[in-house]
């Protein structure tokens, strides 16, 4: 019995160290709720201790003198006028790509696993993929497709980039393309990302043929053979880890890519462009929709 | 294995579904996120790429300022005011240039699909209720090249609402204060909704909805000097069908209205106070082909208008103007390479006057056709237009070559230059014509009474403008600014003085003329916030005009007053002003919009400002909305130059006492 209570006398010890709230960390929500909280209470327990938060929504946030690094879920809160001394981990930002900031150091949480990672997943589906088209809207995303571009090469994949300048420019780029791909991919671009866009994309794809991977489980639902993106609550676990590194004095790199994805695959689609799954994907996938 | 069993059981009890994939909250975060990346403006980006000077009210803006109607929307267009005359209510008129009885110079189609009457050239805004509204596209400037005749000034295109899910829809409901005013009783101002089912292959929408306007009773002294108890009052039925299957599109409308009317002669003994009715159908169908080279469009249409008016003070004595256009058109759009485009495109119009006649609405019998029996006319129309979309510039010029049965060929051009300095930062230079056939009532029209004849050697009036436009979006803001100059030539106008026709001399007499046409110059700024709980908007139009117009109204008239001079811009205010806001919190919400005349005139006197608001709140429970809407806040009658007789009335109303109407909607 002694020596069960000591370990855990000491455990509980540690646990209220962790407990007192460490105020040179504070997050910042666009809202309050939804898809945000999901992501910052990840990165709450993740980090271990409770973090003052502030919601956007309900006016301006009041950083304490001592804050050290601000956690911004949301772009709004990420593009915040923070003060150039904090360090800004900024996630659930699709499409925002903020400029470093010193001393304070940015670092931005992707809502993607990393697109070499993406780019294999693709293969694996779909082995004979030699042409891939990515559509994108948001201003931001040239860095994500210069890395996209030298990520395919290596894999022997042709990315070709097609920007979308509007909505109604949708259909005639899709029927531009045809012939001119093997697959195409939406990143979680929320120019582009609605409900009348993914209804074109999945008509296109399905009447054609034509794969159409995502980013998001929402993707998947509505019509892409597959998506490799992260959880919110991946999201807030990597922002988690990453503000560690920084209080460990690490320089990380600008944009991190968590490393915990989700694979959803949708079999409706997958049977229309006559994509099998290999057994070993479909154990691996979080969500198969039929 | 769990999980994807989990997700298999989730997709088939749609309770589970729910609990394992928060659709609505991945709906809401994109949705957060793009209004942070853009401007949270209801404004799509395309007008940033748009070639024309284009306008976007959204269905979101229609909800956050509770536009009743469609010409309520189109009022907050910086450029675009909604007059009317005594004959017609309802008149879009484009950046000061003034439509005559009829609003012929503005283009109305729905679905992109032009409507409008054959016999009189009028378009009719009131043919698609708020409700059914998806967004209303607004394209100040000739636009001609695009539409052929009649886009004179500008066009308006209705874009009719689907559910985006199979089985949803609307239902809408509405009570208001009548003629009584807020110490009147209240009744049905508006019933209809909606209803969509789509499936991967087929989509079709229904649409039903009435309308029914009243506004206080005001006094108003005609020509004859009789006083009036005149009573505003509108009232529509609308039956609305699209339908998409494969590549092809049918779009139905079926509309009939009510509203009162003022005479001809602003007098009680040529019909004022009886009603005006009208009813229209239109049928479209369209084949979009996606060949390996572009796109390919097949379209044809029928539109058929009738309109029913009093003319005398028994409402025995009625015309019956009835017409129709049959159109068929082909579009093809070449996609090239290195970002090029080429549009080419044919279209034949057969329009049909069948009658403008005057009969006894006791007996039926039919009393004179004023000289307009069965007057036809075909137009065949090609184009072209190419393009080029790079990363910073977008390129297009193009040309439409008209050839007119009845009053020979048009040439109108466009040239645009767009400079995109980022997504939501451009520059664009425009120049367009555009060209507006004479109507067969224009032509032909020949009354017994003679009160005005129609001229056939009338020749197209036509319009040309260059513009400057620069649109930029920053954080929560979005400003669109524009200066143009603006040419208006051949100006079809009714014309007192002898005239000649079929070799008879007419001393003295009303007629249609070709005028020498004037210039104009302006400028217009809109202005946007969007903030989370609250947005705002605000819309100025500045505009001068020459008076290349300028016709001298004989002194003393037959009513012994004095004459003047008349031309389109003294009856133009000085400027428009419209603005709104709205502010949201939880379920709860509220509106004002306003909207505000500068001082102008009419052929007499002088006439100040004119203000008029809106105020409306109210709360959503659940897929429920409801709102309270009080119309004219002020209470006072807002008055505009009487522009067209210019013989004794001097002003019109545009809207009478302050209204209140309660709206319901219920979203399935």
């Amino acid at each position: 019995m002694t020596k069960l209570s000591l370990p855990l006398l000491l455990a509980l010890a540690a646990a209220q160290v962790h407990a007192t709230p460490p105020d040179t960390v504070v997050a910042v929500l666009s809202r309050g709720d939804g898809v945000y909280m999901e992501a910052f209470s990840a990165f709450q327990a993740a980090y271990g201790s409770d973090i003052p938060h502030y919601d956007l929504s309900h006016g301006r946030p009041a950083l304490p003198p001592q804050a050290r690094t601000v956690v911004a879920f949301g772009g709004r809160a990420a593009d915040w006028p923070y003060p150039a001394r904090v360090n800004l981990v900024y996630a659930m930002a699709p499409g925002l790509l903020l400029a470093p900031r010193s001393p304070g150091r940015t670092v931005k949480v992707s809502l993607l696993p990393g697109v070499p990672r993406i780019l294999s997943r693709m293969r694996e589906m779909q082995p004979a993929l030699k042409k891939l088209t990515i559509f994108w809207t948001a201003p931001r995303y040239d860095a994500l497709m210069a890395e996209t571009q030298a990520a395919a090469a290596a894999l022997g994949i042709e990315v070709s980039l097609r920007k979308i300048s509007g909505p109604e420019a949708l259909p005639g780029v899709l029927r531009g393309e045809m012939g001119r791909m093997d697959a195409f991919w939406l990143p979680p671009d929320p120019l582009l990302v609605n409900q009348d866009n993914l209804r074109i994309l999945r008509e296109f794809s399905w009447s054609n043929g034509i794969p159409f991977y995502g980013s998001t489980r929402g993707m998947t639902r509505e019509g892409a053979v597959a998506s490799l993106g992260v959880t919110f609550r991946g999201v807030g676990e990597a922002a988690a880890a990453l503000v560690r590194r920084l209080e460990a004095g690490e320089t990380p790199p600008p944009i991190l890519y968590p490393e915990a994805e989700e694979l959803t695959l949708n079999a409706s689609a997958a049977r229309r462009c006559a994509i099998r799954f290999p057994g070993g994907l479909v154990e691996r996938a979080a969500f198969l929709f039929p | 294995m769990k999980r994807i069993l989990c997700a298999f059981l989730a997709a088939l009890t749609p309770a589970c579904a729910s609990a394992a994939e928060p659709q609505d909250e991945f709906w809401d975060f994109m949705r957060d996120e793009a209004a942070n990346l853009t401007v949270a403006s209801p404004i799509p980006e395309s007008v940033f790429n748009s070639v024309s000077n284009v306008t976007v009210i959204d269905r979101a803006a229609i909800e956050r300022y509770n536009f009743a109607s469609v010409p309520e929307a189109l009022q907050t267009v910086p450029g675009l005011t909604v007059l009317r005359t005594y004959l017609m209510h309802n008149i879009p008129t484009a950046r000061g240039a003034l439509q005559e009885h009829y609003a012929n110079k503005i283009l109305v189609m729905i679905n992109n699909v032009a409507a409008w009457n054959v016999v009189t050239g009028e378009a009719d805004l009131d043919r698609v209720p708020i409700e059914s509204v998806e967004r209303l596209e607004v394209l100040l400037g000739p636009a001609s090249v695009l539409y052929g005749t009649n886009a004179l000034t500008g066009a308006i295109n209705i874009v009719l609402r689907e559910s985006p899910r199979s089985g949803g829809g609307l239902i809408a409901g509405g009570l208001g204060s009548g003629a009584g005013g807020l110490g009147g009783g209240l009744d049905v101002s508006r019933a209809g909704g909606f209803y969509s089912w789509r499936d991967k292959d087929s989509s079709y929408t229904f649409s039903a909805g009435s309308r029914r306007e009243e506004q206080p009773a005001i006094a108003f002294t005609d020509e004859a000097g009789d006083r009036l108890s005149l009573r505003e009052y509108f009232g529509a039925r609308i039956f609305n069908f699209t339908g998409r299957r494969g590549r092809s599109s049918v779009l139905l409308n079926a509309a009939a209205s009510d509203q009162n009317y003022l005479g001809n002669a602003l007098t009680r003994a040529s019909g004022a106070l009886f009603n005006q009715s009208k009813e229209m159908l239109l049928a479209a169908y369209s084949l979009d082909l996606e060949p390996a080279w572009g796109r390919l469009r097949l379209a044809a249409s029928y539109d058929w208008q009738r309109r029913d008016i009093p003319r005398d003070a028994q409402d025995r004595l009625r015309s019956e103007i009835e017409g129709a256009r049959l159109t068929g058109l082909a579009d093809a759009i070449l996609l090239l390479r290195g970002g090029f485009s080429l549009e080419l495109g044919a279209a034949s119009e057969y329009r049909n006057a069948a009658r403008y006649r005057n009969y006894d609405s006791d007996t039926g019998a039919i009393l004179d056709d004023n000289g307009m029996r069965g007057c036809a006319v075909r137009e065949d129309s090609v184009h072209f237009q190419a393009g080029y979309d790079g990363e910073t510039w977008r390129l297009l010029a193009g040309t439409r070559y008209t050839s007119d049965s009845a009053t020979g060929d048009n040439v109108s051009s466009r040239a645009s230059a767009i400079y995109k300095f980022d997504a939501r930062n451009s520059l664009k230079a425009m120049f367009s014509q555009a060209f507006r056939s004479p109507t067969a009532f224009e032509r032909h029209y020949k009354p017994p009474t003679l009160t005005v004849l129609g001229n056939p050697a009338l020749t197209p009036e036509r319009a040309e403008t260059w513009e400057l436009s620069y649109l930029v979006s920053r954080g929560r803001f979005f400003a669109h600014a524009t200066v143009y100059r603006a040419a208006y030539r051949d100006t079809i106008f009714r014309k007192r003085g002898d005239f000649t026709r079929d070799g008879i001399l007419y001393a003295d007499v009303n007629h249609y003329a070709n005028a020498a046409g004037y210039e104009s110059t302006g400028a217009e700024l809109k202005a946007q916030y969007a903030g989370r709980h609250l947005k705002s908007f605000l819309a100025l139009e500045r505009s001068r005009g020459g008076r290349g117009d300028e016709h001298a109204i004989s002194a003393p008239g037959v009513f012994g007053l004095p004459g003047g001079s008349s031309w389109n811009f003294k009856f133009v205010p000085e400027y428009t002003l419209s603005g709104g806001v709205s502010a949201e919190r939880g379920r709860f919400f509220a509106a004002s919009n306003f909207n505000l005349f500068g001082r102008n005139r009419s052929l007499r006197a002088g006439l100040g400002t004119q203000f008029w608001a809106d105020l409306s709140a109210g709360c959503a429970a659940g897929p429920a909305r409801h709102v309270l809407a009080v119309r004219n806040l002020t209470g006072r009658a807002v008055q505009i130059p009487e522009h067209v007789r210019l013989r004794v009335v001097e002003t019109l109303p545009l809207h009478a006492g302050r209204r209140l109407e309660y709206t319901f909607n219920y979203r399935f």
